[in-house]
């Protein structure tokens, strides 16, 4: 079995090909490099390579444009709405590739899957990273700006100020917290004892975040969702015929709800779509289907 | 990549006092297991060369970033007199060991390796010991050789490379 020139450990995993020169390495391992490097010459022959293959998923990228990932992330932005709605629909099998592999822009690893994407530079990061950025400055808000552009993530109408507190009590209370804050990495790749208790509270954090997030996306489907039993009430009531049972009711109302959440990218946006005119077109289609 | 330095050890030990290439290298190995980011090794002059018969020690820092970045190393001090080496700090001026030049591919037995290479070839267009490097420069070898036999042996500038007992 080759072993991975940078590493040194077995290529059984990860491995992936540059194509102008045939060489393996673990695709961490030779991202890193060119991260650290800033050139895409090969470490064993120094070819420059443009091309990469992913030897398992059978990918190849071009590396010239996935270098400053802006490309692969404008793709993936698009797809991924804003930061705070994360819905299963992202995790498409054509992105998965693209999003397992981008690097965060502070510690430059993909390892772990980069989450928090800046849709006006399209600068991808870990969000522990960010955060941990953010707490190094002394910053213990819940928005979080992206360090390149200064955009901020997610709007600050729903930062509960509980929690904000919380976290001020948390940070000045634990003792080891400064040699977390100074190496604010370490607490990141490996928690020790320092970093732990960082790193729990910014899980914590997330998970209250995370809750958020499901309310919000709750609330934006009931808003649409009441849309389209409204059209459902007003054209089809019970016993006018076109809607023969309780059970096609309901097929009919996900259904239609579902393509609503999707057009409308998971958002109620009552500004840019007029609800009850898509639902009752929805819903004629969806009779056509099951009549 | 933490593990590295530790497989580049486990594979020294079996490559060292094996492989006739390496017959040179004394030891190569940390200076204490407990941190496996400091090494020394100790070396022997390349033959044909003034500094056969010499032993050199070499120190060895592997930075956290290790291999994405060059060790650093150089000679003990006021140990080492060649063009390419400051005498007084044992500074060592070689491509391999620049950031721009190094690659994670290589190891630290490469470096050692480059470097003991290094001896037997000065490049007087690189200097950081500017008499020794005008003798290259002149093509007076024997001038050369025998100002560093004089210092290895313990001429005005300190002694430090001692005569090998074998
Ligand atoms: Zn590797
Ligand atoms: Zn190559
Ligand atoms: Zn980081
Ligand atoms: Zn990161
Ligand atoms: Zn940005």
């Amino acid at each position: 079995m080759d072993s991975c020139p940078i590493c040194f450990e077995s290529l059984s995993k990860g491995a992936c090909r540059l194509v102008e020169c045939g060489h393996k390495y673990h695709f961490n391992c030779i991202r890193r490099w060119h991260y650290h490097s800033k050139n895409l010459q090969c470490p064993t022959c120094r070819i420059k390579s443009r091309h990469l293959e992913d030897i398992e998923r059978k990918v190849t990228i071009n590396l010239a444009e996935f270098s400053d990932a802006n490309l692969a992330i404008s793709e993936i932005s698009a797809q991924m709405g804003s930061l705070e709605i994360r819905s299963n629909e992202v995790r498409q099998e054509e992105t998965r590739w693209n999003l397992d592999s981008l690097e965060c822009r502070l510690c430059g690893e993909s390892n772990v899957r980069t989450n928090v994407f800046c849709q006006e530079c399209h600068t991808a990061y870990h969000e522990i990273c960010l955060r941990t950025l953010h707490l190094e400055v002394g910053d213990f808000s819940r928005c979080v700006a992206c360090c390149n552009c200064h955009h901020i993530f997610g709007s600050s109408s729903r930062e509960p100020p509980a929690s904000r507190e919380h976290l001020a009590r948390f940070l000045t209370e634990r003792p080891g917290l400064h040699a977390a804050r100074t190496h604010p990495h370490r607490s990141i790749r490996a928690p020790t004892s320092d970093g732990f208790e960082v790193v729990q509270s910014w899980r914590l954090l997330s998970e209250l975040q995370e809750k958020c997030c499901l309310l919000d996306l709750s609330e934006h489907k009931r808003k649409i969702q009441a849309h389209v039993r409204k059209v459902l009430n007003a054209h089809y009531s019970k016993g006018s015929g076109a809607i023969a049972t309780k059970d096609q009711y309901t097929e009919i109302n996900k259904a239609v709800s579902r393509n609503l959440y999707r057009v409308s990218d998971n958002k109620y946006q009552p500004d840019k779509f007029d609800y009850d005119v898509e639902a009752l077109r929805l819903i004629a289609i969806e009779l056509r289907k099951t009549g | 990549m933490s593990q590295r330095l530790a497989k580049e050890y486990r594979a020294l030990s079996k490559t060292l006092g094996r492989d006739p290439e390496y017959a040179y290298i004394i030891s190569l190995a940390p200076v204490s297991e407990e941190n496996l980011r400091k090494w020394e090794s100790l070396i022997t002059g390349p033959p044909d060369t003034p500094y056969f018969g010499h032993e050199f020690t070499l120190q060895i820092e592997a930075s956290e970033a290790y291999p994405l970045e060059p060790p650093k190393v150089q000679f003990q001090a006021r140990c080492m007199p060649h063009c390419n080496v400051d005498f007084d700090s044992g500074r060592i001026c070689l491509s391999v060991l620049d950031a721009a030049h190094w690659t994670p591919a290589w190891d630290l037995l490469h470096v050692v390796h480059a470097i003991w290479l290094l001896l037997a070839s000065p490049e007087p267009d690189s200097p950081l010991d500017v008499d020794l490097a005008c003798l290259v420069r002149a093509g007076d070898r024997s001038a050369h050789n025998s100002l560093i036999a004089y210092y290895l042996n313990g001429g005005s500038r300190g002694h430090c490379g001692h005569v090998s007992e074998r």
